[in-house]
């Protein structure tokens, strides 16, 4: 031992007295008895009584004993703990010495890693505050998602009566609202509310209060509870702003109180929550009122598929109370659905999600095998090293924790490596992060992810580190040391081999899956979205409902807005519509077919959507005309109702006739419609979608105040946005305007997860391919440098440099092909499993699956030429004299 | 303990041992017989109460122990001083003969004892 003089003498001896501490003692005490007794006997006391005497003399002998017992066994468990912290101090001590004598190697090594730790511990903080973690309300798991696709608000109602399942059930709708005084008119993203909302979430407001029992239904005083964002970004945190009167949609409404920073429900996007009004004299008939969600709490033990089956028969009742159609027993199921809330939250972001996990896993997987194979050649390099160390006597589990504490030293420098990067590269991450993904906000590398990487970076230390050093360890000393030369064995190689081919196969998987998913994206780009998207710049307008409730007053509004910005210089034309393409708040309706579904209480068809444009849309986003004509100025609301539909919805009703003529209705008691022309297709919910089946109707005869703008300009779109806030202002100073964008733009967001998933699957393909042409690379230059006798005496038996680089690059291709084979089994079973994510190119797309295999194969053909080369260096009588 | 043995102050049981081991290295038993001859047998210590004492010794640093075999080839744990022990033991020992002098003068001074 090096450090004798530190070590205090008692140390000498307790390690072979350590084990039997209790022996030791009573040896100890009974020796003094015995030794008293004799004296007591030697001065003429008959034995016994010399006995008891001596006893007598010692005094309390058993809790002597005890004390001696605890105080000896508390200095060996001492001892141990010191033990055990030396050698571990010593091996740190041993790793970082031998890492830093090896700088290349450890270079390498901490940078692979890193790259692995790194992306694993990006993804992770995703993944983590996305999808792990529990939501912020207490009980979080009894919190419930009712008919995940949206009920009508009698439904939810009656849910609410009904059901035993749970302690409550509320309803919410996202929605937005002009908020207008103190400053800029803005249209702000809120959510309607059951009252009731708060108190099922169980969250209680951060200053003031929530909503109270009664305040959903008409003729209460307007209420608002503010998020805390918007209370510091409109407000400037001021507290006095509770009992305020602020204007929404034109109409005062009282702030109630302000919710903590960290309440986001049901996602950041709400900036403030109002309940929901419903006139007091039709309350529970409202079976008009669609699009609301469902949360419930469950009742303690009520489990969520329980309350699913009770829900069933509830709505079983519930479907033969709709005054408006009979919904069939589809209808029932999907309106009986029970899921836990975080789920419903999380929606389809989970696949994503856990596809990249999958994939910085095996990107991992492959740093992983990347260190072992340069620990194993440094193993090879090392060999007697270890042989001397064993043989002076270093047992094999002694080398194996030393060896096993170098891999975990490494995998620690990796990870504060991969910590350091993913700390870097989580800003890029979560900026191009498609804004849909829920609870965003939460994502950061905190203790728990933390946490996750120490764990991942201890079971890498031990995945790459275990095999070599149980191989090192293992060989037989004797012979090591007397051989003398420095070549392995052979099956150092063949595990070598065996990894790299592991590597390569999971640099196929992920570079296929990343070249699926850029096809799709090219196949996206192609895709005819059916309208205009160059130089159309769109913005929202809401006059606020309070004042333009009345037709009268919209309809000159809208005139005089079109008025304005078609005479700004370089507008081509300008048009408005209720909800444009691909973006969220756009539904369907239900219609009346004339001569097909006329009854209103029947199962009527649905159009995907309901556009409300004005004359000039359809031209404006060039959505051309097939038959019949487009919106006039002539169709005002006095004039015969018209209706224009989409190619797919004429042909769906009408295939075999003209559908000009024919009549539409609304899903309740109106006129008919006559429809006046039949446009094309255009994909109006993403560009993945089908063609939908789309109606629409001139802004006259249904006029709104959703009014999205578009227009057609060859200006700047900065410029024209200054110009149409400056109309819309001097035609109405508290409409705001939002949104202000191109059409392009507004197309890109729809596919802005797709785009996502690809940008990242292939940062981390690339990476993979990077480490596997490392991995091939190397494990080609050690078997060069391991096979120069063998190669020397074959050239000295007169095969020529050639015969050497083609030998060389057979094994090497040999190698990458077994991986390339292995990878494309993994890669077609992967690419079933995203399909979902894939657009325009199958899962077995040949050029895929034919272009990957060549281009890795090229790409190690590569890796193999530097070693071959080599190899046709050398020189045979060198390498025959060789160490 | 019987009612005329000598009290032993705390810590002072300490100092014997140290003493006892001055001599050279010494098992329990040889500790407690070395006492006891010193003493005439006045400062009469309780001997199991010896060993705790030991253990105090050695987690101090002032005696080391290590086994080996007695006179009569018992196996036995002997003590042994060490430096620091020594160093301790004369600061104390100073300590006390200054205190007991004390004391003595102070129970020899007028007016004399009955």
């Amino acid at each position: 031992m090096s450090s004798m003089t530190r070590v205090p003498g008692w140390r000498r001896y307790l390690r072979f007295f350590g084990p039997d501490v209790d022996r030791d003692v009573d040896d100890e005490l009974r020796f003094h008895l015995e030794m008293r007794a004799r004296d007591y006997a030697a001065r003429g006391l008959p034995p016994d009584a010399a006995r008891r005497a001596a006893y007598e003399r010692f005094g309390d002998y058993d809790s002597v004993q005890t004390a001696l017992r605890a105080h000896d066994q508390e200095l060996v468990r001492i001892q141990q703990r010191r033990d055990f912290v030396d050698d571990l101090i010593q091996d740190l001590k041993c790793a970082l010495r031998s890492l830093r004598r090896a700088p290349g190697f450890t270079l390498v090594a901490v940078a692979t890693l890193g790259l692995g730790v790194g992306a694993n511990t990006a993804v992770f903080s995703i993944v983590d505050a996305v999808l792990l973690r529990a939501l912020p309300y207490p009980n979080p798991e009894q919190l419930a998602a009712v008919a995940g696709a949206g009920a009508v608000l009698a439904e939810a109602t009656r849910i609410r009566e009904l059901s035993r399942s749970f302690t409550d059930v509320a309803t919410y709708r996202a929605t937005s609202v002009g908020l207008s005084g103190d400053g800029e008119p803005e249209r702000l993203d809120v959510t309607a509310v059951s009252a009731n909302l708060f108190s099922t979430l169980g969250v209680g407001a951060a200053m003031g209060r929530t909503f109270a029992g009664d305040e959903n239904v008409a003729g209460h005083t307007n209420v608002v509870v503010l998020s805390n964002g918007l209370w510091i970004r409109r407000f400037g945190g001021d507290r006095r702003v509770v009992g305020r009167n602020i204007l929404i949609e034109g109409a005062p409404f009282t702030v109630v109180g302000v919710m903590p920073a960290d309440f986001a429900f049901p996602s950041r996007d709400t900036q403030l929550w109002l309940p929901y009004t419903l006139p007091a004299s039709r309350s529970g008939m409202f079976w008009g009122y669609g699009g609301y969600q469902i949360v419930g709490r469950l009742r303690a033990g009520v489990t969520a598929a329980a309350a699913q089956q009770e829900l069933r028969v509830v709505m079983e009742q519930i479907r033969h109370e709709n005054p408006i159609w009979t919904p069939g027993p589809a209808y029932v199921d999907q309106q009986s659905k029970v899921a836990p809330l975080q789920q419903q939250l999380v929606g389809t972001a989970q696949t994503m999600l856990l596809l990249l996990l999958g994939v910085v896993g095996v990107v991992l997987l492959i740093a992983c095998a990347n260190v072992a194979n340069l620990l194993l050649v440094r193993a090879t390099a090392r060999r007697k090293e270890i042989a001397v160390r064993m043989a002076l006597g270093g047992g094999r589990g002694r080398l194996l924790r030393q060896l096993m504490t170098e891999s975990v030293v490494l995998a620690a420098l990796g990870g504060i490596c991969g910590v350091a990067l993913a700390w870097l590269g989580m800003r890029a991450v979560v900026s191009i992060l498609p804004a849909d993904i829920p609870r965003m906000a939460s994502i950061a590398i905190d203790r728990r992810v933390l946490a996750f990487t120490t764990v991942l970076v201890v079971l890498t230390g031990v995945a790459f580190g275990l095999l070599p050093a149980l191989r090192a360890s293992g060989e037989n000393v004797q012979q090591v040391l007397r051989d003398g030369s420095r070549t392995a064995g052979g099956s150092h190689r063949r595990l070598a081999s065996l990894l790299v081919c592991g590597e390569i196969a999971a640099a196929v998987l992920l570079v296929t899956a990343a070249f699926l998913l850029v096809r799709s994206m090219w196949a996206l780009h192609d895709v005819d979205p059916g309208f205009r998207t160059a130089s159309i710049v769109t913005a929202r307008v809401n006059p606020p409902a309070k004042r333009f409730a009345d037709p009268a007053t919209l309809q000159p509004f809208v005139d005089g807005l079109l008025h304005r910005v078609s005479a700004l210089p370089g507008v081509e034309s300008a048009a408005a519509v209720n909800f444009l393409p691909m973006t969220p708040g756009r539904g369907g309706l239900a219609v009346r077919i004339g001569g097909q579904f006329e009854d209103i209480r029947a199962n009527l068809p649905m159009a995907d959507h309901y556009q409300i444009a004005t004359p000039r849309y359809l031209g404006t986003m060039g959505i051309s005309l097939l038959s019949g004509r487009g919106f006039a100025d002539t169709d005002v609301p006095n004039a015969p109702q018209v209706v224009v539909v989409s190619e797919s919805f004429a042909r769906h009703f009408w295939p075999n006739a003209s559908a000009i003529g024919q009549r539409i209705g609304y899903p309740w008691p109106s006129d008919w419609m006559t429809i006046v022309g039949v446009v094309k297709d255009a994909k109006l919910d993403s560009l993945t979608g089908k063609a939908e089946e789309t109606v629409y109707r001139p802004f006259a005869q249904a006029p709104t105040n959703e009014i999205s703008l578009v227009v057609r300009s060859t200006i700047d779109p900065l410029a024209l946005a200054t110009a149409v806030r400056a109309a819309v202002a001097q035609i109405d100073p508290g409409t705001p305007v939002s949104n202000v964008e191109l059409m392009r733009t507004v197309v890109d967001r729809s596919a802005a997860r797709q785009q996502f998933t690809m940008l990242l699957l292939t940062i981390f393909a690339a990476i993979a391919l990077l480490l596997g042409v490392v991995g091939i690379y190397g494990v080609m230059s050690y078997a060069v440098a391991q096979r120069t006798r063998e190669i020397g005496v074959r050239m000295a038996l007169g095969a020529s440099p050639g015969d050497a680089l083609r030998m060389v690059l057979r094994d090497g291709l040999t190698l990458a092909g077994a991986g390339i084979v292995v990878g494309l089994v993994a890669a077609a079973g992967a690419a079933r499993a995203m399909s979902g994510l894939l657009y325009g190119v199958t899962a077995t797309d040949p050029i895929t699956f034919v272009a990957v295999p060549v281009a890795l194969g090229l790409v190690a053909l590569m890796a193999s030429y530097l070693p071959a080369r080599r190899a046709t260096r050398v020189d045979p009588t060198t390498a025959l004299r060789g160490d | 303990m019987r009612p005329d043995s000598g009290e032993l102050l705390q810590g002072t049981l300490g100092i014997l041992v140290l003493k006892a081991l001055l001599a050279g290295p010494a098992h329990g038993y040889g500790i407690a017989r070395w006492v006891e001859a010193a003493t005439d047998d006045v400062l009469r210590i309780e001997e199991g109460s010896l060993y705790p004492a030991l253990r105090r010794l050695e987690d101090r640093g002032w005696v080391r122990s290590e086994w080996g075999l007695s006179e009569n080839n018992r196996r036995a744990r002997f003590y042994t001083i060490s430096a620091t022990g020594r160093a301790h033991l004369r600061s104390e020992a100073a300590q006390w003969i200054r205190y007991a002098g004390a004391v003595t003068r102070v129970l020899r001074a007028a007016p004399a004892l009955a």
